[in-house]
């Protein structure tokens, strides 16, 4: 079994911090084949940029993107760009408070309010970390504890409170609203 | 972004930072560089870690400087490395020349993108053949591939080992789409990393020569420069008995004996130097010889084609100079279709064609350079249509 | 060091202890032209490492090409004979992997002021304790006498005809301008005063260049009405100014077609590859 995830916005929203701390998650904590990439542009903030985790069961999966899984568009120009590109059975997972026009693939919509989600969490630029754990609780890439672990690892001190509490609630939010479970 | 965790071994890491640890791990401790995309990070890598062992990390004024500044490290004894891409893989020419002529070990990792001149950032496989013939003058270059996290760790620690044992700058053909990909790889233990280093005199000081050796094919043991063994090094054409002043005499000997040295000593292994992998070949209708970043794509390609009942094998190439002519024979041997995918417009295809010639298997190239990865589905493409013939 | 080893050099101790010479009996000779300014320059610096009696086999001269290219080859220590121009990137590995290594570069004026300026003024930059000797001959000889960045304005040469119409480089300017430590000049008429010129300079810790001006009377000297090698003596003894001399020599030095001699600049100031190594263990033990 092979997913792969794109998370896709601007510079500057930690689309390939988010990327590292899902493969991480997944392949140093969980034990599974993870490798992630990026859309590389030189270091300037503020241009499009994606980052892709493929995480898989096979050592010999195919490492880069082609059609994700699961997309989590964090503006409008990336969600218009990629969510065509998702695959059939895949989910889009996005902001409606950064993307109001979500037409394209409706029915394969998932809205998560992860800026606000992030505000109350205490930093409203983990709104990348509450798309993580999101993300692993919809698709079962990743355990919570894997995430946070990662988080730990890899999200430098001053921040690591609000971003490990993002993920939490991100974590929650999808099991309750989204999976319809009880955290 | 480097993890915390310094005690755990399964780490997520860059193509990049791997072939750094790969060439620390096999004792690598000078590095001379000059910095650019995509290869940057492999050089913050040693910035970061060799000051801790002991090491040399420096940053010099270009890349012509970073080599020589190897040269200069190697002949004192240090196991030495840079890393670079395109436009400098045009700089460093020189200096592998110079290595190469001098007979002094170093490895150069180059982080290929797309050219010719400054190009894009983006990824390609565009300086492979450049690789053996990018320097001047006759010579036989070794280059190996690797086409994932973990093989950049690899083939660096087995680059570290040719170029130290054989007396000679090794090239690590890295890629942008694989040295900027992070896996989740097992790192050895650095101290189990164990490889040969280069050969020592075991004669007296007064009967050493930097160049001296019975065969043709034979590695002169090498002292280090300020170990009391007198060295004379020369990028000039030698022979083996050279002992300084040798350039008072011309001798046309000497020149011949200097160049045919310099590829008998790689030929002569080519067999132990040899990096290939098959997977399936043995029934295989269809073989796609693939290396670097096209061997994924090539196994998907053959993954989809078996469910559909479709002979496909696929023979990684990990090796590329010199050419492992022997296996891709092999493994081609009953083959209707061999392809060879490239992020180039046909560049080892040439390699496998002359190769294969001879046996009359068509040969197909696939390429793409527009700065994207090769997808299964160009290689499934090309299968379907050919199946359609 | 003894006087009597400054005093007198028997020149059969001298050969002996840092020379290998060809060897008459097989054919061999040197290969530097009748009358060449090199052999000058070897034997000054023959001299020099005789004075400064270190153990050869920690020191290193480092080439390229050029006439000067083979002259490391005729000592006893150990030579690089490396790309053209590269001399001072090669020293600067060779001092960071080994900083007990005595570093020579010995180099030609289109070699360091040229091809090989960036790792000149680099080095100089870094001051990493390396010894740059600069044989300046005003051009390009060993390919035959074209013009360079050393060529004097006028000069005639296989590649300026006419007379070369370029501003040519002030090669010791050029190094302290670059940060060099130490920075003299000598000529090949100063045969003496160019040892003491590189025994000082080998000694000094840093970056030390010593440029000699040194006479190729086959090629340049042919071409500009200066044929034989004592036209060159002559000149290189008749305008030479001693750096700091008394009497005038701050007026004499501007006259046109002058050139100072000496130390022409020194100081003390920390070396490259001990700040690398303090800079590192400040870095090792932040970890």
């Amino acid at each position: 079994m092979r997913t792969e995830v794109r998370f896709a916005g601007d510079g500057g929203q930690g689309l390939v911090l988010a990327g590292i701390v899902l493969a991480e998650a997944a392949g140093v904590y969980g034990g599974h084949y993870a490798s992630q990439s990026q859309f590389y542009a030189p270091v300037i903030m503020g241009g499009p940029s994606y980052a892709d985790v493929v995480i898989s069961d096979s050592d010999t999966a195919f490492p880069w993107g082609t059609s994700p899984n699961v997309l989590v568009a964090l503006t409008q120009r990336s969600f218009d760009h990629f969510a065509n590109r998702v695959a059939d059975d895949g989910l889009v997972l996005t902001d409606p408070s950064l993307v109001p026009e979500r037409g394209i693939r409706a029915d394969r919509v998932v809205p998560i309010p992860a800026r606000e989600i992030a505000e109350r969490a205490g930093a409203a630029k983990a709104a990348n970390m509450v798309c993580v754990a999101a993300v692993a609780a919809l698709t079962g890439v990743a355990t919570l504890e894997h995430v946070q672990k990662a988080i730990d690892a890899r999200v430098p001190g001053r921040l690591l409170d609000a971003n490990r509490a993002a993920a939490k609630q991100g974590w929650d939010y999808a099991q309750k609203v989204l999976c319809g479970r009880e955290a | 972004m480097s993890n915390k965790h310094a005690q755990s071994r399964r780490v997520l890491l860059l193509g990049n930072e791997a072939c750094a640890e790969g060439a620390i791990a096999a004792g690598v401790r000078f590095y001379a560089g000059y910095p650019i995309t995509p290869a940057t990070e492999i050089f913050e890598r040693f910035a970061y870690r060799l000051p801790a062992l002991g090491g040399v990390c420096v940053q010099m004024e270009d890349e012509c400087g970073s080599m020589h500044a190897l040269l200069g490290a190697a002949a004192a004894g240090q196991r030495v490395a840079t890393a670079t891409s395109g436009p400098g893989f045009n700089l460093v020419q020189e200096g592998i020349a110079s290595l190469a002529s001098a007979e002094l070990p170093a490895v150069i990792i180059n982080v290929q993108r797309i050219g010719p001149s400054t190009g894009s950032i983006h990824g390609a496989q565009m300086d492979v053949m450049q690789a053996q013939w990018g320097f001047n003058g006759n010579h036989q270059t070794i280059a190996l591939a690797p086409s994932s996290v973990s093989e950049c760790f690899w083939t660096t620690v087995r680059a570290v080992e040719l170029a130290e044992t054989l007396r000679m700058p090794v090239l690590v053909m890295s890629e942008m789409h694989v040295g900027l990909m992070r896996q989740a790889v097992e790192l050895p233990d650095y101290d189990e990393v164990r490889i040969e280093g280069r050969p020592r005199p075991t004669c007296a000081p007064s009967d050493y020569r930097t160049y001296l050796c019975k065969r043709l094919e034979d590695v002169p043991p090498l002292a280090d420069i300020g170990s009391g063994y007198r060295n004379v090094f020369q990028v000039t054409t030698h022979g083996s008995e050279t002992a300084g002043g040798g350039g008072m005499v011309w001798d046309y000997k000497e020149a011949d004996w200097h160049l045919r040295h310099l590829a008998a000593k790689v030929l002569h292994r080519r067999h132990e130097i040899e990096w290939v992998e098959p997977f399936a070949t043995e029934d295989a209708e269809v073989v796609i010889v693939a290396y670097g970043s096209c061997v994924s794509a090539a196994l998907a390609a053959m993954k989809a084609a078996r469910q559909d009942g479709r002979r496909v094998g696929v023979l990684k190439l990990v090796s590329l100079w010199p050419f492992p002519e022997d296996a891709v024979r092999r493994h081609a041997a009953k083959a209707e279709l061999v392809l060879v995918p490239e992020l180039n417009l046909g560049q080892m295809v040439r390699e496998v064609e002359r190769v294969l010639g001879p046996s009359g298997i068509p040969v197909h190239p696939i390429n793409r350079v527009d700065s994207y990865y090769m997808w299964p589905d160009d290689i499934l493409g090309v299968l379907n249509a050919m199946a359609g013939r | 060091m003894t006087s009597a080893r400054r005093m007198a050099i028997p020149m059969v101790e001298l050969a002996k202890a840092t020379a290998r010479l060809p060897d008459a009996q097989a054919g061999e000779t040197f290969r530097y032209c009748p009358g060449c300014g090199l052999g000058i320059v070897q034997s000054a610096l023959a001299r020099a490492l005789y004075r400064l009696e270190i153990d050869l086999s920690t020191v290193v001269t480092v080439g390229g090409s050029g006439c000067y290219g083979i002259m490391g080859e005729y000592f006893q220590s150990n030579h690089i004979h490396g790309s053209h121009g590269r001399a001072p990137a090669v020293g600067v590995g060779l001092k960071l992997a080994n900083p007990k290594l005595t570093v020579i570069t010995i180099q030609g004026d289109g070699d360091a002021l040229a091809i090989g300026a960036s790792h000149f003024i680099h080095a100089a930059r870094r001051n990493v304790d390396i010894t740059v000797l600069i044989c300046n001959n005003f051009g390009y000889a060993n390919t035959g006498g074209q013009y360079g960045p050393s060529t004097p304005l006028g000069g005639v040469t296989e590649t300026s005809p006419a007379g070369c119409f370029e501003y040519p480089f002030d090669a010791c300017q050029l190094a302290i301008g670059a940060g060099a430590t130490f920075v003299a000049r000598s000529t090949s008429y100063h045969a003496i005063h160019m040892t003491n010129m590189l025994e000082r300079a080998i000694r000094h810790k840093g970056f030390s260049v010593v440029e000699v001006l040194q006479h190729c009377h086959v090629l340049y000297g042919k071409r500009n009405g200066m044929p034989e090698a004592t036209q060159w003596l002559t000149l290189f003894k008749e305008n030479s100014v001693r750096a700091g001399a008394p009497g005038g020599a701050e007026a004499r030095r501007a006259e046109p077609g002058k050139w100072e001699i000496g130390v022409l600049h020194q100081e003390e100031k920390p070396e490259f590859v001990e700040m690398y190594f303090a800079t590192a263990a400040k870095l090792a033990g932040n970890r």
